[in-house]
């Protein structure tokens, strides 16, 4: 039986106060479309918040990355919240301090 | 000059909607009703944030949902708003079915078309909504 791997999930805050949050988005894509495409896939994270046992179940389902644009880490405590704790998290404004 | 109009949009990451609804919703509070019309991060509403729901329950806002799904205009419900106007990026695209448009990281020429229209109109709509308070 063939074993098949599930696509890594990225999920980004919405991020819509700052720059930062386009900065996550637009990785988060890259990353989709370009870098990995065959690999990952991705999930708005409103509706993974609001959504219901189906969204929720996303980074049950999918080893996940959590990509935040602030210190308020919306995606990363929203994928703990709802499903496991995320397999890998970054956050665009440390990637800035550095 | 009263209490900016909030507009909040999906995130839609997904899909080329999404990204014009953001794209939209940038042009009116950052260039077009600067000062008249703020957002705020949807996420941060649906995770509960304090000082997302206060800003919400004290303002008039406008939805802007790229999907059925209405991510935007259904948490701000869920959060004790009130949405004074409600915008779908599917109801554009369906009026100008020439600008066909799929690129959702970068928006192509099409896709920075139907944006400035929507931002038109949600610009108008910022302008009604704040002559109401006048």
């Amino acid at each position: 039986m063939m074993n098949i791997k599930p696509k890594v999930g990225v999920v980004s805050c919405s991020g819509e106060c700052c720059s930062l949050g386009t900065l996550s988005r637009v990785a988060t894509r890259l990353v989709l479309e370009e870098y990995r495409p065959d690999v990952t896939v991705t999930i708005c994270l409103p509706l993974f918040l609001a959504g219901e046992l189906e969204e929720h179940g996303f980074a049950k389902e999918h080893p996940t990355i959590a990509v935040d644009g602030c210190g308020k880490l919306c995606a990363r405590k929203a994928i703990a919240r709802h499903s496991n704790e995320p397999a890998d998290s970054v956050v665009v404004e440390d990637l800035l301090e550095q | 000059m009263g209490k900016p109009v909030l507009v909040i949009q999906c995130s839609g990451i997904g899909k080329a909607f999404g990204s014009i609804g953001r794209d939209a919703t940038f042009r009116v509070v950052d260039e077009l009703r600067k000062g008249k019309a703020d957002t705020l991060c949807l996420s941060l509403l649906v995770m509960g944030d304090e000082e997302a729901r206060v800003k919400v329950a004290g303002a008039k806002c406008i939805a802007v949902d790229g999907c059925p799904l209405e991510c935007a205009g259904k948490n701000i419900v869920r959060s004790g708003g009130v949405i004074a106007a409600r915008f779908w990026v599917m109801e554009l695209l369906k009026d100008n079915r020439g600008l066909k448009t799929g690129e959702v990281t970068f928006l192509d020429e099409n896709g920075v078309k139907l944006s400035k229209l929507l931002a038109e109109r949600i610009a108008r709509k910022v302008d009604e909504l704040a002559e109401e308070d006048q």
